[in-house]
């Protein structure tokens, strides 16, 4: 009998749980390299499934009492107002992601050849800190007059390549909330200065940005799962990008109309130059995707996009996209 | 219910799933409650029938629920639906426990399954859809041959590996494997009939 045969004899049993430890692993590694045993490992899991029926409710309470130890066990995203929570649901994503690095997953390379995970989770923090020092918010080391991004980045590298990787973790997520908190007190309107002069609901949403981007360098330098922003979370992103691109592309009479597909798409029209005319070439791309290339993580060539009209112009926007990045 | 239309509800409770577990990654607690909600009678159902002891059944359905608010990323939508999953980590926390404190006293020993309350718990309301399976299931219990009953009442409701099905029933190891399974794909083809008429 071949291990197929083997296995495929063993599916009842484990969809019941009544394989012993060993055998379990062995049907769980072959069912990730055939189909047809998954295939059928998922219908007689789905009919394992209703064998006990549903007979009783659980006890009163339960749900109050599952939330409140819950939050001791991870703490959920912060509450924050609307144009923010994209940035406090991607927060929470992250810390869930480093929560239980091991320490030698903290020394990973994971942006730019030479940022670790520890050093990436450090520079986040430290162009948070901006974002909070703005907000009136205590920020360590304190802010110096006119301190751009990549000056508060090296400050808080220096700090922070002293302390353990946890310690950085805390700090980034307590500033992070920090901030999310802040927000609800009703700051007045103002100006961050990140990499240029952001709206504070624009920056915010490129905090979520760029916490979303390192957050997958993290998720691929250590094996872990990449999961895009929810679509309602997404869509402000792209939205930043779209209204963004102008100011790196070569200014002359032409536009771009973007089409970008899937949850939390839309389309856009990106003029080369503020004088309007009417779009010589449609694209149209996956909006996680075309996120990802304007965040410098794909390359133009690696993207499938669909494009009519004016070919040359299209392929000169695609290739200026990635230049939007870093994101502040 | 038409084919077709199966397989489009299909999808979209996969997509309900997947966006359930995208919410909760992003540290949701609504999408906790939500999940609660929808699945807490199932998870706490499973877990009553196996360990026949309510705070057991509640600390185990408690804690497949915080397993999934901790580590969202282990389901996998492409393997299978969220119910299932939820089931097996009831399923299986159940019989730890139980083997740990080897505790366990049927009331039914014939190894037929029982269709009633277990224990003290509230019984369930309407509840429409969950009441529909449950009947079909039901149904579909009493069509099967009590052979093939009495194999997986052995193996899912006591917690038994399917050697131990095999030494409690004298049958080769082989044969209580086939049993288990031949009964579970009985189920999946009644519940399709079910959802397709």
């Amino acid at each position: 009998m071949n291990s197929h045969e083997a296995v495929a004899e063993l599916l009842g049993a484990w969809a019941l749980d009544a394989c012993p430890p060993d055998e379990e692993l062995l049907v769980e590694a072959h069912l990730d390299s055939c189909p047809a045993c998954a295939a059928e490992a998922r219908e007689l899991r789905e009919a394992a499934a209703s064998i006990g029926g549903v007979f009783l409710r659980a006890p009163a309470g339960s749900a109050d009492r599952l939330l409140a130890a819950a939050r001791e066990r991870r703490p959920p995203a912060t509450a924050t107002l609307g144009y923010a929570r994209a940035y406090a649901a991607q927060v929470a994503a992250l810390d869930l992601l480093v929560h239980d690095l091991a320490p030698h997953e903290w020394r990973r390379t994971a942006a730019y050849g030479e940022l670790t995970v520890h050093d990436l989770l450090a520079h986040l923090a430290a162009v948070d800190g901006l974002v909070a020092d703005a907000l009136g918010l205590p920020v360590r080391p304190p802010v110096r007059p006119g301190e751009d991004v990549a000056a508060r980045t090296d400050a808080v590298l220096r700090r922070e390549r002293d302390r353990p990787a946890e310690e950085t973790r805390r700090s980034w997520r307590a500033q992070a909330d920090a901030v999310c908190r802040a927000l609800l007190t009703g700051p007045e309107p103002l100006t961050v200065s990140l990499s240029q002069p952001f709206s504070l609901v624009d920056a915010m949403t490129a905090r979520a940005y760029e916490t979303w981007i390192h957050g997958e360098d993290i998720a691929v330098a250590t094996g872990r799962a990449v999961v895009a922003p929810l679509p309602e979370h997404l869509h402000p992103m792209a939205d930043l990008a779209a209204r963004m691109l102008p100011r790196v592309l070569t200014p002359r009479p032409a536009a771009v109309r973007l089409h970008l597909t899937g949850p939390g798409g839309g389309t856009w029209t990106i003029p080369f130059a503020p004088e309007p005319v009417r779009p010589a070439a449609e694209l149209a791309a996956d909006v996680v995707e075309f996120c990802r290339l304007a965040g410098a993580r794909r390359d133009p060539s690696q993207i499938t996009v669909e494009i009519n009209g004016d070919a040359a112009l299209a392929r000169e926007f695609l290739a200026a996209v990635p230049t939007l990045a870093p994101v502040p | 219910m038409e084919v077709s239309a199966l397989f489009q509800q299909r999808a979209t409770d996969a997509a309900d799933d997947a966006r359930l577990r995208d919410r909760l990654v992003v540290g949701d607690e609504s999408a906790l409650a939500d999940l609660h909600e929808r699945f807490s009678s199932l998870v706490y159902t499973v877990a009553a029938r196996v360990t026949r002891d309510g705070p057991a059944a509640e600390d185990v359905t408690q804690e497949v629920f915080l397993a999934v608010w901790q580590r969202p990323h282990a389901f996998e939508p492409a393997k299978g639906s969220m119910r299932a999953w939820l089931t097996m980590l009831a399923h299986r926390r159940a019989v730890d426990l139980v083997r740990r404190e080897e505790a366990h006293r049927r009331t039914c020993r014939d190894g037929r399954l029982s269709a009633g309350a277990i224990m003290s718990g509230d019984p369930v309301g309407d509840q429409v859809s969950a009441a529909e399976t449950a009947e079909r299931l039901a149904a579909a219990r009493r069509e099967l041959p009590e052979h093939l009953d009495r194999a997986i009442a052995l193996a899912y409701l006591e917690g038994h590996t399917y050697r131990e099905v095999a030494a409690e029933l004298g049958l080769p190891e082989g044969t209580a494997k086939s049993r288990l399974r031949e009964a579970l794909r009985r189920l999946a083809v009644a519940l399709h009939d079910g959802e397709t008429t």
